[in-house]
């Protein structure tokens, strides 16, 4: 699948998402209950804002001396017994997997949710080559059942509602149960408890990578990721360039502000700190130990305006505060990115031109970096691609030219009163009997954006400043006059 | 007329939508800093902030536009700004587009530190809370983005509102969710602006207040649009006014 | 071409960076102080028990406090309140002073001895076992976490696949927050210990909100959790 699933203009997603009705008030509801227990934990926490700011600083240290950290994570990790491969690019990191598994000989895998496999797209190329890989996060597997794609990076799933699931595994996985999420959620136990147990290779993720001891971490509530990484005797974990910090202490620190940012969580279920395969002598555990470190764009990210968004820890706190996010939904974006974070990241990763409209997706109101538990200026990055998005050209020449010349008449106080002045008769001649500009005007091209969906007040014939000037003018007189009696 | 204090000079933004299509409430504004003891002057040259522009992406288009704001406003002692995105814009964002100008980053920062909000001035310059306004009802207050979040200014809006005699203040849910106008957004976006502005107009029903007020014009703007679209749908029936904060305190004030 | 050599692969990195070659070292930036530190700063051992508690309940995990002596019977009361039949135990040191085995066994239950000797045995008694029981590292107040170490004596599986994991901790390992597990784990590594190939921040059983965010407990991991406390 890879980053954009969906290349389809920005608006047809968005207005697809918006008629789903169920959809949308799922990511409504979703979006309330997670921010509300989000709330209530930050709350508790006196001094969140400092952690807020030692995690921005943690993160901006690996960034800034990044050839250090991967080398310095790489020979610990390497020392601690794991098999090391660099993929430069996600095609690079495809191949280096696909002949993993060709030199074992396996055809399926087991899978723990993870972004970069799927920025990589490797699900779909694994099909391609005979392997089945079996996604074992519960909102994956409905995902990868139905063929769909992720609406959230954090609980992808959300757009399904219970029926839906239960039609689904009843069709596809002989399922016989009742729509209870709890039943549900107990026939994925029983059914995927076999695929874990007779699973040879696990694939993960990697929330953080510890340079001093090349460990990679692991964040989950339901267990999945600790199965792929107990069982199978061959775990693959792929790994962005950028999830490493400093040290074992540095993990207090990011874990405080993740789970809370991610779900409204003091902690997960389970956080695992894995150092190298399997020690001699232990029953269980991967025997091998492959990691997959892509860089995949991310050094052009690193040398640019935008190495802030390398900060990102994944937690999804954007997309579930942004107003625009709660609408649209995370196919509105078509990127399995979405959301501030997405609008920051995916044109990075697939450049302007198949991003599209994605930075105009967004009001600018700030509440994204207000969350942000890394403090990501998000709404300013956004602003940012839309600069380099006009600079660069792919706006279109009609906006630019329109763009161009009402600069020229906003910069000028003449020019401008002109040309108010001529606009305002012409917007009282548009109203109706309710003195504001209705839905009848929405034949005029340039209105209808507004007028489509708001009624507009009528440009005053007196602008503000000449009432200032006759006000004061009259004030003038009046005082005037009371000096003469 | 006694003046306890001396008149103060304050150099007034009042920001497109004001002087365009709501001049009424720059002069309700311009009448409560004057009962306060202010002389207010409008700088000949002033126009757009160029917010709409470089918001866009038009930031080199929009170049003239912020110096031609910078040169109206230099030599005045204080400016007040009756919206506080387009003060955000001035004071926040400016700088990033001027940073290889040294002559009007200078200039620039001779003005920032003396550009307040409209509310802000009230409250902290002028040590008002209670303006002596007077209006009987309930309001509700609309938490804008750029003036909550960007320019942190919380509590003086809601300290004047809750001074207003007779005027009792109840919170909308989600008050400081942005209503949806996000500029250009509004005209860009329009599907996904209306769902937003729509739950913003739910919400502020939702508490059945007779007013629902506004430190910044251009949300009340993209507010009173919907709701007035609502209304003429009869999808709701309110009698819910949308005011900005100034006119507020320009009610039964000195009376 | 797949996967490069790290060398080549670091050359891009250092050139975003604007660096000619990887530095030798880099600024020291100070990890250990922090808001990290602050919190729960004073909190004494007793605190930190009750806190344990609260936390623990919260979660949904059993908390049960018992001495050296009678570890063993807080223990099979707890395998008979899950339901135990089959249980897997860690083959520590601990389960022998505490008198575990012979505990469980007068109580009816089938207690399985984890065996690095009989990896499939061990793998497949854990499957079967309705109760795991190991001896944990240490424990978390703040979210009634237990920090689990995986040895040749204590595998990965005993608190995983069982659908109950009972933690046994001694009280005296129970810190206010993860930092001062971490630092205890940073002070083994200065001193050249290898870390275990896995620890695992245990805190209540496995669980979801994939479906409509409806919280259900047990997924892929223990349906119920317990931690005793041992007064050691």
């Amino acid at each position: 699948m890879g980053i954009l699933y969906d290349q389809a203009p920005l608006k047809d997603k968005v207005e697809r998402a918006l008629s789903d009705d169920f959809k949308h008030h799922a990511i409504e509801t979703a979006q309330d209950v997670i921010t509300q227990k989000r709330q209530a934990l930050v709350d508790q926490v006196e001094n969140w804002e400092d952690f807020r700011e030692k995690a921005a600083e943690i993160r901006n240290h690996v960034l800034e001396n990044l050839d250090y950290y991967v080398k310095q994570f790489a020979q610990n990790a390497e020392a601690a017994g794991c098999t090391m491969h660099y993929a430069p690019t996600a095609e690079d990191a495809i191949d280096t997997i696909l002949d993993i598994f060709d030199e074992l000989g396996e055809t399926s895998c087991v899978k723990s949710k993870s972004m970069m496999t799927e920025e990589i797209g490797l699900n779909e190329r694994l099909e391609e080559h005979g392997i089945h890989p079996i996604e074992t996060d519960c909102a994956e597997n409905i995902i990868q059942t139905a063929g769909d794609a992720p609406s959230h990076i954090v609980v992808p799933a959300l757009h399904f509602d219970r029926n839906a699931i239960r039609d689904l595994y009843r069709e596809r996985k002989g399922y016989t149960g009742t729509n209870d999420p709890e039943e549900i959620t107990h026939f994925l136990r029983t059914m995927l408890r076999s695929e874990f147990m007779n699973a040879h290779v696990g694939i993960t993720g990697c929330n953080f990578g510890v340079a001093e001891t090349g460990s990679c971490t692991l964040v989950s509530n339901e267990g999945n990721a600790r199965m792929a990484s107990t069982i199978p005797e061959t775990q693959i974990i792929v790994m962005g360039i950028e999830r490493i910090v400093p040290d074992l202490r540095s993990l207090d620190v990011m874990m405080e502000l993740l789970v809370r940012s991610a779900v409204g969580a003091k902690i997960t279920s389970s956080f695992s700190l894995n150092t190298g395969p399997a020690k001699p002598g232990e029953v269980d555990g991967p025997k091998t130990v492959h990691i997959v470190m892509v860089n995949n764009g991310r050094t052009n990210i690193l040398a640019s305006k935008y190495r802030p968004m390398l900060r990102c820890i994944r937690c999804g706190a954007c997309m579930n505060t942004c107003p625009v996010y709660r609408h649209i939904t995370g196919h509105g974006y078509g990127s399995i990115y979405p959301g501030p974070m997405g609008i920051v990241l995916t044109p990075l990763l697939v450049g302007y031109s198949k991003a599209e409209k994605l930075p105009y997706a967004c009001t600018l109101c700030g509440a994204c970096s207000d969350v942000c538990p890394v403090k990501i200026p998000l709404h300013d990055l956004i602003l940012k691609h839309r600069i380099d998005m006009v600079r660069l050209g792919y706006t279109p020449a009609v906006e630019s030219s329109l763009f161009t010349a009402g600069a020229k008449v906003f910069s000028n106080r003449l020019l401008y009163e002109i040309a108010t002045t001529v606009g305002a008769p012409g917007t009282q001649i548009l109203t109706g009997n309710s003195g504001h500009i209705d839905s009848g005007s929405v034949w005029i091209p340039v209105l209808n954006g507004w007028t489509y969906s708001r009624d507009l007040d009528v440009m005053k014939h007196k602008k503000f400043r000449t009432q200032l000037a006759e006000y004061q003018k009259q004030k003038q007189n009046r005082h005037q006059d009371q000096e003469d009696a | 007329m006694i003046e306890e204090r001396p008149i103060m000079k304050v150099a007034f933004f009042p920001g497109c939508m004001v002087d365009m299509f709501y001049p009424e409430v720059g002069m309700a504004a311009v009448r409560v800093l004057e009962r306060l003891g202010c002389d207010v002057v409008l700088p000949d040259n002033q126009v757009c902030c160029g917010q709409p522009f470089f918001n866009s992406g038009y930031s080199d288009a929009a170049k003239p536009m912020m110096k031609n704001v910078i040169d109206a406003y230099q030599g005045y002692e204080t400016i007040v700004s009756l919206t506080g995105s387009c003060a955000y814009a001035i004071k926040g964002e400016y700088q990033h587009f001027l940073e290889n100008d040294d002559e009007y980053s200078r200039k620039l920062a001779a003005i920032s530190s003396r550009i307040y909000e409209f509310t802000e001035f009230i409250v902290d310059v002028l040590g008002m809370t209670d303006v002596g306004a007077h209006l009987d009802g309930v309001v509700t207050y609309h938490k804008s983005c750029h003036l909550t979040r960007l320019l942190g200014i919380k509590e003086q809006p809601l300290q004047l509102i809750e001074n207003i005699h007779g005027l009792s203040y109840v919170e909308m849910p989600e008050a400081d969710r942005c209503c949806g106008f996000g500029g250009t957004f509004s005209v860009k976006e329009p599907e996904i602006s209306s769902h937003i502005v729509q739950e913003k107009v739910i919400n502020a029903l939702a508490t059945d207040a007779d007013y629902l007020c506004g430190a910044d014009q251009a949300c009340l703007m993209n507010i009173k649009g919907r709701l007035d679209r609502m209304r003429d749908r009869g999808e709701i029936i309110s009698t819910m006014k949308v005011v900005h904060i100034a006119q507020l305190l320009d009610l039964g004030m000195g009376k | 071409m797949a996967s490069v050599r790290l060398e080549e692969f670091l050359q891009p990195i250092s050139r975003a960076l604007e660096h000619t070659h990887v530095p030798e070292s880099v600024k020291p930036y100070d990890t250990f102080a922090g808001p990290q530190r602050e919190l729960l700063a004073h909190a004494t051992q007793e605190d930190c028990i009750a806190l344990l508690k609260q936390e623990a309940q919260a979660l949904g995990t059993l908390v049960r406090e018992a001495t050296p002596e009678t570890t063993a019977q807080v223990i099979t009361d707890l395998v008979k309140e899950l339901e135990g039949a089959d249980v897997v135990f860690a083959d520590s040191p601990e389960a022998d002073r505490y008198d575990i085995p012979q505990a469980l066994a007068a109580a009816g239950a089938n207690a399985y001895r984890w065996d690095a000797q009989n990896p499939q045995e061990s793998i497949a008694q854990a499957e079967k076992a309705q109760v795991g029981i190991s001896f944990a590292y240490g424990a978390i107040a703040e979210t009634a976490t237990v920090v689990q170490e995986s040895t040749k004596n204590s595998g990965r599986a005993i608190c995983l696949l069982p659908e109950a994991h009972i933690a046994v901790v001694k009280k005296k390992n129970v810190v206010a927050r993860m930092v001062h597990i971490l630092d205890q784990l940073e002070e083994r590594i200065a001193n050249k210990e290898v870390l275990p190939s896995n620890i695992t921040f245990i805190s209540g059983p496995s669980n979801t909100a994939d479906i409509e965010l409806v919280r259900v407990v047990g997924v892929h991991g223990p349906v119920h959790a317990a931690i005793v406390l041992v007064d050691e």
